[in-house]
């Protein structure tokens, strides 16, 4: 919410525009933008959440104290 | 993990063997709230996105549009605050609520308990009660078994289709999105919202249940720190119920010497989340007292006392007195009133205006041939409005500065940057002062007006 409220989605769009007028397909618009935005910071949240549980639960070393 | 050489005896797998859980139907005074809760909160989320106000939907997230409407107010990204505002004051309420009353959030109001309850509802419309549905589950395939989890599919299915579109209504006009359905004509993106939060609820309510509050729930793992021993909590009596066994009915229990628990297992049989409440509280408790609904039931029948399991504090349970203003509640109280107040008097006093002021940074001032000083500002005038305005540049105190700005016209919910210079005569140097207030008004009859403070330099030898 953060972001997008400094964050309007609409300059992205009008910079792929002015590069290539009829560039930005069908998804491009701005409730895109969120929707992308949105699963982005969930897929950095469930990073975070698998890395955590993989260094939390490191196997023991083979023939070693653990 | 099954590298058992290596890990030890305490190895454990990763994940539990998920047992599948077959709530039994409970009825009493609090199976009643919680039917009433889900009834009110799922009929505000289906109803809401219908709601007019004042012409428009009157709850819209309008993001392609960028901005929300709340009951006719209108909030800009610049508002962001007052979100955040709100969201906190909700943390708040639930860590007082918390605090008080125990998990009452997470047995009747939380979406998860809400919708778990309605696909709940509609399975056991299709294949029964809890010794319905298990014997249809140990049986093998047979037409009965298929025809029945088919029409729970698709029973589940329009459901979920239908909180997924009354989902996305909150953020497209709900007649709208309704006639886009209708023609088959949505947006990309609507019908992938519509898809993924309908699946989402299948998924959450059908399936998953209760572990989501087990496993996925961040609340359910720290609301343990609000509790204290005055927490209202689900608990057994095990001063009263212990030894349990079972006994005839009419029987004497002191006779037979045993407690008041008969040991009927039915506590553990109406309990969403599968645990046996007479171990004690668990993380796994959400709270929703259908054990306390079922537990009271038998007694009844018993002829026994109700209460055996109950809604009580640890204090009540040890016999001591609960007390209800504490630290941690008072703490939470003065915090939940001090911030709900200033919110409200905030939101109350917010004007649809807002303005910024920077210096020119590449002179401090200029000095004109006819001897009268100029300093140069920029102006940001944000126009909150639901409407355009035509905004006229002035300071305080009049009289002394000449301003020479254009009035601007700036369009509803957009920002304009102007330029603005103030001179000040050679005469009226003396007089002009250090700090001023650059205001802007609008000219027609709203009367809205936001003012900044800033300086006016000149030159040391013109005081």
């Amino acid at each position: 919410m953060l972001t997008f409220a400094a964050l309007d989605p609409q300059v992205i769009i009008d910079g792929i525009e002015r590069g290539e007028p009829g560039a930005a397909s069908w998804w491009l618009t701005r409730t895109g933008i969120y929707s992308i935005g949105f699963f982005l910071f969930w897929s950095v949240a469930a990073v975070a959440g698998m890395l955590t549980d993989y260094l939390h639960d490191s196997p023991p070393r083979k023939g070693g104290r653990s | 993990m099954s590298d058992g050489a290596a890990g030890g005896a305490d190895a454990v797998p990763l994940y539990e063997a998920h047992r599948k859980v077959y709530p039994r139907e409970v009825s009493g005074r609090f199976a009643r709230l919680r039917t009433l809760a889900a009834f009110t909160l799922l009929g505000i989320f289906y109803g809401l996105p219908w709601v007019q106000w004042n012409g428009q939907q009157a709850v819209l997230f309008d993001l392609p549009a960028r901005k929300f409407h709340l009951f006719g107010l209108t909030l800009w990204p610049q508002d962001f605050l007052y979100l955040s505002w709100l969201l906190v004051l909700a943390a708040l309420t639930l860590f007082f609520v918390t605090a008080v009353a125990g998990r009452v959030w997470c047995g009747y109001a939380c979406p998860q308990t809400v919708w778990t309850e309605a696909f709940l509802g509609l399975e056991r419309l299709v294949e029964g009660d809890r010794p319905q549905r298990l014997k249809l589950d140990r049986k093998p395939w047979s037409g009965e078994w298929v025809l029945r989890k088919t029409i729970k599919q698709v029973l589940w299915v329009g459901f979920a289709g239908l909180t997924g579109f009354s989902f996305v209504a909150f953020f497209t006009p709900a007649t709208e999105l309704a006639a886009g359905v209708m023609n088959l004509a949505l947006g990309g993106w609507e019908v992938f919202w519509i898809l993924f939060y309908g699946f989402a609820t299948y998924g959450n309510a059908g399936f998953l249940r209760e572990q989501v509050c087990i496993y996925m729930c961040p609340y359910a793992r720290f609301q343990g720190a609000m509790f204290d021993q005055d927490t209202l909590i689900v608990s057994y009596n095990p001063g009263r119920g212990e030894p349990r066994g079972a006994r005839k009915r009419g029987a004497d229990a002191r006779a037979t010497g045993l407690g008041d628990c008969v040991d009927c297992t039915i506590c553990v049989q109406v309990c969403p989340t599968g645990i046996d409440i007479r171990k004690g509280l668990q993380y796994e408790c959400i709270a929703c007292a259908a054990c306390v609904d079922a537990c009271d039931d038998v007694m009844a029948r018993m002829d026994y006392q109700p209460g055996l399991i109950s809604y009580v504090t640890e204090h009540g349970l040890a016999g001591q007195t609960t007390r209800f203003s504490r630290p941690r509640v008072l703490i939470y109280g003065g915090l939940l009133l001090a911030l709900g107040i200033g919110f409200v008097v905030s939101l109350g006093m917010r004007q649809p205006i807002g303005l910024d002021i920077i210096r020119d940074r590449n002179a401090l001032y200029r000095v004109l041939p006819d001897g009268s000083v100029e300093n140069v500002y920029s102006l940001r005038i944000l126009n909150k409005d639901d409407r355009a305005h035509r905004y006229v540049i002035e300071t305080q105190p009049a009289g002394v500065f000449q301003v020479d700005a254009e009035t601007v016209v700036v369009d509803a919910g957009d920002v304009r940057a102007v330029p603005a210079r103030l001179h000040v005569a050679r005469d009226d140097l003396t007089r002009a002062p250090r700090d001023i207030v650059i205001a802007v008004r609008t000219t027609d009859d709203s009367g809205l007006m936001a003012g900044r403070t800033t300086r006016f330099f000149v030159p040391e030898a013109g005081r």
